[in-house]
C-alpha cells in the first residue's frame, strides 16, 4: 500500500495560516505514506498534473488530499486520481481550509491541527476499498411547482425541448403575482399583454399538463427518479365541463373576500379570479358558500348551463414519477399591519399596499382602472408613497431589501400622473436602488418628467385630519421634518417567500431562510440548483426579484433540468449501506429507521429472512448502521473500522 | 390584601395632588394597601442623571429602593417619570457593583435594591379584575370615548422598562373598557408632548401638545387618559396657552387613569380632584348623564309589565345629546 499526501496551499487561503511544507514533511513520516508534497493550487491544471505524475512516479495506490471541503472539490480530485488510473474512491479529502486555516489565526497551532487531520485521513484511507457506482435510468419528465411567470417560463422552455412537464399551481389560475400588475417597469408594457399569451401557450402546449388547485403532498425518491403525490383540491366545479361563462358568479348570493384583487373590491363564494384566467374555470370556496355554511342554496348548480357544479366533488391524489423538479413558488407581500402601528396598523382605509394599488391602476381591475380612495370612492389628488415598509428595517427583524420596491414605486408614481393629470405624488425613500438596465433612467423620469416629489427619509407617523391623512416624516436632505397631506397613502411592502414555502421545502428536503425564501446550492456558482440533486429554483421563491430576473432564472433552471434529463441514466453513489447477511438476525430495526424505504426482506435458502439494502434507494445516511443491534450493516466508504481508525489517530 | 410601598414623588404631592387623591381612592375601593414610603427623596427627575458623571440619577433612587425594600416586595410609583428613573437606577445597580458599593458606603448597610418597581397600570392590572371593575362600574362611562395616552417614558426605553409594546401600548385598555368606555383608535398615544421643554423652549411643547389634542379631537375622543403628571401638565394646564398661541378653541379634558376609573366607579369629579384641572369635563359628564338616564329607563322598563313601553329612550338620549354634538368646543364651564 502506497499512500500519497498532497497538501494544498490554496494560494494564501491555507498557506497564510498553515505551514503546508511542514504538514507534508510530517506526513512523510506516517505509516504507508510513500510520497507527500505541498502544491500551490491543486485544483488548477498544473496542480492536477502534478498529482497524476506523482501517482505514476511513486506507484501510489491511495491519495489523501489535504485541501478544502469535500463539498467544494471532492468530485474534482476523484476525477484526477481516476485519470491517473486509480479507482476514484481511493481518495480521501481532509479539510484544512474551512475546518482549519479559515478559522484559526495562530500558525503554529493551525499547522499542528492540520497534521492531526492529515494523520486521521491517512488512517482512514488505509482501510478504503475500491467502489463502483451503479447506474439508474432517469425518468423523462419534469415537475414545475408554482405557475407564476417563472414557473410558466420554465415549463415552456422544457416543453419546447420535448420534455413532458406537469405544472402544479395551487390557485385556480396560473399567472401568479404578475397577473395582478398593471404595467411593468422599466418599459411600461402592459403586464397582461405580455403574460396572458404565455399562460395560454402553457395550457395549450402538448407537452404540458396543467394542474390547478393542486399542491404537492409528498415527495419520495431522489434525483432522476422522484415519486410525487399531488393533491388536487375539490372545487365543486368540474374543470372539463366549466366554460368560464361566469353566470354562477353573477348569481351567487354569497359574498367572499377577493384574493386575486387583494381585497380591493369583493368577490363571490363561487368565482373566476379574473376574466383572463387560465384555465378559465370557476371555483367554489366552501368556507363562504351558503350551502356549506347554512345548508341551503344551490343557485350556482341551478344556473350553470354546462352542468359543471358538483357539490360532492372530492380531493384527488395523483402519483407520478419525475426526473427533475423546478420550484417556482414566488413570493407573498409582507403583512405590515402588526409591525407598523405608526402607519395606522390597518385602521385607515386610505392606507393601502402597492399590490392593492396595482389592482386599482389595472384597467381590468375591480375599479376599472380608476383610482379611488377606499374610504369614499373619491379620486385622490395627493398620493404619498412610502418605500421600504418591512424592508431594510432591522427594528422589526427584516433587514433585507425587497429589490423591486424602488422600481415599482417609481412606476406607480408615473402611472398615477397618467391616470390623474392634476395629481401630485410624493415618494418617501431611503435610497433609490435602480441598478438594472434602463432602471435609473426610469426613476429619473418619474421625478423629472412626471413631477414626483422624492423626499429622502422615513415616515414616523400617519394621522387623520379633516378626512385626509397627514403623513409626518423627515426630509434628511433638507434636514427638516415634513408633513404632507395625503388623500391616499401607498405602502411599498416588502417581500417574503410564498406562504407554505417552508413546508414545501421540508417535503423536498431543501433549505430555506427565515423569510421563507428557498436556498440556492451556492450563491455564485450554483444559483438555480438546490442542495438536493435534481431540484432547481426559479424566480422570486429564491429571493426577491423582478420579472426579467425571474424569467432568466427560470430559463436557467429549465436548462439545468433538461441537461439532467437528457443524460438518460445517472450514476448512483456507491457509498451505500451493505448488510452482512451471514450475521444478520432479521430484526429489521434498520427498516424502521430508514428514511428512504431502502431496506427490503430477503429470504435465504436456509430459511432465514434477512435485510437487504436496495442500492438505488439508499442515500448513505448511515442511520441503519447505528440502529443495527449486532452491528452487521456497514456503509461503504464509512466502515466502522475506518471511523475507529480516525478516532484512534486523533486521540493519539 | 397585598400591601405596596407607595412612592408619590414630587408631582403627586404638589402639582398633581389630584393624581394622588384619585389613586388612593381607587386603590382603597379595591382593597389595595398602600404604605407611603417613609422619608423618601427625589427620584432625580431630569437633572440628576446629568450630575456626578451621570450617577446621581442612580444614587438617589437607590436610597428609595433601599427603604422600600425593608418592608415590601414591591414599590409603586404612579408618576411615569419616577417609575422610569427607579427602573433605570435598578438596572444600573444590578449591573454595576461599584455603584452598589458607593451607595452602601453612604448608607452603612447592605443595599436592598431588588424591590420590584411598578407603575400604576401594572399595579391596577394585577390587582383589579376587569370583570369586578365592570360589575362595579355598571357601564357608567358607556359611549364616552377615552383616548389612551401613554406618552414616552412609560414604555421607553423598552430594554430598561420591559413594559408593554413601546410602539403600540395597550395595557390601559382592559380596565378602562371595563367601565363601559369606548377606546377608539388613537394614533398619537405615544407621541411626545414636549416634555420638560416647557421651561426652556415653550413653543416646542405648545406645538407638540397641540398636535396631540388636534388628533384626539379628530378621532372623536371625549377625554384623554394619561398616567404621567408632566404629560398632564402640558396637555391640560397649557391648553389655554395653546389656544392663545394658535387661535384654537380646544376644550379637551385630560384625566389621570385613576380619575377615569374613579368616574367609572361612580365617584364624584370633585372627590377625584378633577375640578382642579384647567379644562372641565363637561363632555364626559353629559355622556355619563345620558348613560345613566338610559340605565334607569331600562331599569324602569324591566320592572314595568311587558308591552307598556314608555317614551323611546333612544329619542330621549338623542335629544339630550344633540347640543353636545354641535358645540363641543364650548362645554368647559358646564361641570
Ligand atoms: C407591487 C408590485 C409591483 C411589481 N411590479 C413589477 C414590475 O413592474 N416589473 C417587474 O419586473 N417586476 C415587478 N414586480 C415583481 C414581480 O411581481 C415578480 O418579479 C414576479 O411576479 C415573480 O414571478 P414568480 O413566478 O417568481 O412568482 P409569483 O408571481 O409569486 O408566482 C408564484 C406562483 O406560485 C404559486 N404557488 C405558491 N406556492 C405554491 C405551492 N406551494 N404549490 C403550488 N403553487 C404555489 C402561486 O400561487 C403563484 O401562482 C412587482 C412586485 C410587486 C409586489
Amino acid at each position: 500500500m502506497r499512500i500519497g499526501v498532497f497538501v494544498c496551499q490554496c494560494g494564501t487561503n491555507i498557506a497564510a495560516t498553515v505551514n503546508t511544507g511542514e504538514v507534508a514533511e510530517a506526513a512523510m513520516a506516517m505509516r504507508n505514506v510513500a510520497h507527500a508534497e505541498s502544491i500551490q493550487y491543486s485544483c488548477s491544471e498544473p496542480g492536477q498534473k502534478a498529482i497524476i505524475n506523482a501517482v505514476h512516479r511513486h506507484g501510489l495506490t491511495r491519495v489523501v488530499m489535504a485541501a478544502c471541503s469535500p463539498r467544494m472539490h471532492e468530485t474534482t480530485f476523484r476525477r484526477t486520481v481516476n485519470q491517473a488510473g486509480m479507482n476514484p474512491f481511493m481518495l480521501e479529502m481532509v479539510n484544512i481550509r474551512e475546518h482549519c486555516s479559515w478559522i484559526h489565526s495562530d500558525m503554529e497551532e493551525a499547522t499542528l491541527k492540520a497534521i492531526d487531520l492529515v494523520r486521521k485521513g491517512v488512517a482512514r484511507v488505509r482501510d478504503q476499498a475500491p467502489l463502483h457506482p451503479d447506474t439508474v435510468p432517469v425518468t423523462m419528465g419534469a415537475l414545475v411547482i408554482g405557475g407564476g411567470v417563472a414557473g410558466i417560463q420554465a415549463a415552456l422552455d422544457m416543453a419546447d425541448a420535448g420534455i413532458p412537464v406537469t405544472l402544479v399551481e395551487r390557485e385556480s389560475t396560473i399567472g401568479g403575482n404578475m397577473a395582478r400588475l398593471d404595467k411593468t417597469f422599466p418599459t411600461l408594457d402592459c403586464s397582461s399583454c405580455i403574460l396572458t399569451p404565455r399562460m395560454v401557450e402553457a395550457k395549450q402546449h402538448e407537452n404540458i399538463r396543467l394542474m390547478v388547485n393542486s399542491e404537492v403532498e409528498q415527495v419520495r425518491g431522489y434525483i432522476g427518479n422522484f415519486e410525487v403525490d399531488v393533491r388536487r383540491k375539490a372545487t365543486c366545479v368540474n374543470e372539463e365541463k366549466c366554460t368560464g361563462c361566469m353566470i354562477c358568479e353573477q348569481k351567487c348570493p354569497g359574498k367572499a373576500p377577493d384574493e386575486f384583487n387583494v381585497d380591493v373590491g369583493e368577490s363571490k363564494a363561487i368565482s373566476v379570479p379574473f376574466p383572463q384566467a387560465v384555465p378559465l374555470v370557476a371555483k367554489l370556496r366552501k368556507e363562504h358558500c351558503r350551502l356549506f355554511i347554512k345548508g341551503k342554496c344551490s343557485v350556482c348548480q341551478k344556473v350553470c348551463p354546462a352542468d359543471a357544479i358538483d357539490y360532492e366533488q372530492e380531493d384527488e391524489v395523483l402519483t407520478e414519477k419525475f426526473g427533475a423538479i423546478i420550484v417556482a413558488t414566488g413570493y407573498d407581500t409582507f403583512d405590515w399591519k402588526a409591525a407598523y402601528p405608526e402607519y395606522g396598523g390597518g385602521h385607515y382605509p386610505d392606507v393601502i399596499t402597492s399590490l392593492q394599488y396595482e389592482r386599482m391602476l389595472s384597467a381590468s381591475g375591480p375599479t376599472g382602472g380608476h383610482v379611488k380612495r377606499p374610504s369614499d370612492g373619491e379620486e385622490p389628488k395627493n398620493i404619498v408613497f412610502i418605500s421600504c415598509v418591512g424592508s431594510r428595517d432591522p427594528s422589526i427583524g427584516r433587514p433585507l431589501c425587497c429589490s423591486v420596491g424602488c422600481m415599482y414605486t417609481a412606476k406607480q408614481a408615473i402611472l398615477t400622473k397618467e391616470h390623474i393629470p392634476d395629481s401630485r405624488s410624493y415618494v418617501f425613500y431611503m435610497d433609490i436602488r435602480a441598478s438594472g438596465k434602463g432602471y435609473d433612467e426610469f426613476t429619473r423620469r418619474a421625478q423629472e418628467e412626471f413631477g414626483a416629489v422624492y423626499l429622502r427619509g422615513r415616515v414616523g407617523k400617519i394621522y387623520p385630519r379633516g378626512g385626509r391623512l397627514v403623513v409626518m416624516g423627515v426630509d434628511t436632505l433638507a434636514g427638516e421634518q415634513v408633513e404632507v397631506e395625503a388623500d391616499l397613502v401607498v405602502l411599498a411592502t416588502g417581500l417574503s417567500g410564498a406562504g407554505g414555502a417552508d413546508e414545501l421545502a421540508r417535503k423536498l428536503n431543501i433549505s430555506y431562510d427565515r423569510y421563507g425564501f428557498l436556498s440556492e446550492g451556492h450563491p455564485k456558482l450554483r444559483p438555480v440548483e438546490t442542495n438536493t440533486g435534481g431540484i432547481y429554483l426559479a424566480g422570486a421563491c429564491q429571493a426577491p426579484r423582478d420579472i426579467p430576473d425571474s424569467v432568466a432564472q427560470a430559463s436557467a433552471a429549465a436548462a439545468k433540468a433538461a441537461g439532467l434529463l437528457s443524460r438518460g441514466e445517472l450514476e448512483t453513489s456507491p457509498m451505500v449501506a451493505e448488510v452482512d447477511w451471514m450475521r444478520c438476525t432479521g430484526c429489521f430495526k434498520c427498516r424502521d429507521v430508514c428514511p428512504y424505504g431502502a431496506i427490503e426482506e430477503e429470504g435465504l435458502r436456509d430459511g432465514r429472512t434477512v435485510a437487504r439494502v436496495i442500492p438505488s434507494l439508499c442515500q448513505g445516511c448511515g442511520v441503519c448502521n447505528v440502529a443495527c443491534p449486532p452491528s452487521v450493516i456497514s456503509l461503504k466508504g464509512f466502515t466502522d473500522n475506518q471511523l475507529i481508525a480516525e478516532v484512534v489517530e486523533l486521540l493519539r | 390584601m397585598s400591601a405596596y410601598s407607595y412612592f408619590p414623588g414630587c408631582s403627586l404631592t404638589s402639582t398633581a395632588i389630584e393624581y394622588d387623591t384619585s389613586f388612593r381612592l381607587v386603590a382603597e375601593e379595591f382593597g389595595i394597601g398602600l404604605d407611603m414610603l417613609e422619608d423618601w427623596n427625589c427620584c432625580g427627575a431630569s437633572p440628576a442623571p446629568h450630575h456626578w458623571g451621570g450617577n446621581l440619577g442612580v444614587f438617589l433612587p437607590a436610597r428609595n429602593l433601599h427603604i422600600a425594600g425593608a418592608g415590601h416586595q414591591a414599590m409603586v410609583a404612579p408618576c411615569a417619570g419616577c417609575y422610569t428613573r427607579h427602573k433605570y437606577a435598578q438596572q444600573q445597580l444590578v449591573r454595576n457593583e461599584e455603584h452598589r458599593t458607593k451607595v452602601e458606603n453612604a448608607l452603612h448597610e447592605p443595599l436592598r435594591y431588588q424591590t420590584r418597581i411598578m407603575n400604576i397600570i401594572e399595579l391596577f392590572n394585577e390587582e383589579i379584575d376587569p370583570e369586578e371593575m365592570s360589575r362595579r362600574a355598571r357601564s357608567r362611562l358607556e359611549n364616552v370615548r377615552l383616548g389612551t395616552y401613554y406618552g414616552c417614558v412609560l414604555t421607553r426605553p423598552a430594554e430598561v422598562l420591559g413594559f408593554d409594546d413601546p410602539k403600540d401600548p395597550v395595557s390601559m385598555e382592559p380596565l378602562l373598557a371595563a367601565t363601559g368606555a369606548e377606546i377608539p383608535y388613537f394614533p398619537f398615544k405615544t407621541e411626545c408632548c414636549g416634555s420638560y421643554m416647557g421651561l426652556a423652549k415653550k413653543e416646542i411643547v405648545l406645538r407638540a401638545s397641540r398636535r396631540i389634542i388636534e388628533v384626539a379631537l379628530e378621532c372623536g375622543i371625549d377625554a384623554l387618559v394619561t398616567a404621567c403628571p408632566l404629560c398632564h401638565q402640558n396637555l391640560d394646564l397649557r391648553q389655554g396657552q395653546i389656544n392663545r398661541a394658535f387661535g384654537t378653541k380646544y376644550e379637551l379634558p385630560v384625566l389621570y387613569l385613576s380619575q377615569a376609573l374613579g368616574l367609572g366607579l361612580g365617584m364624584a369629579p370633585e372627590e377625584l380632584g378633577i375640578d382642579a384641572h384647567a379644562v372641565g369635563i363637561g363632555r364626559v359628564m353629559r355622556k355619563m348623564a345620558e348613560a345613566e338616564a338610559q340605565e334607569s329607563e331600562n331599569e324602569a322598563r324591566r320592572q314595568r309589565p311587558a308591552g307598556a313601553a314608555g317614551r323611546s329612550p333612544d329619542k330621549e338620549a338623542a335629544r339630550q345629546a344633540s347640543p353636545a354634538g354641535t358645540a363641543m368646543a364650548r362645554d368647559g364651564e358646564s361641570t
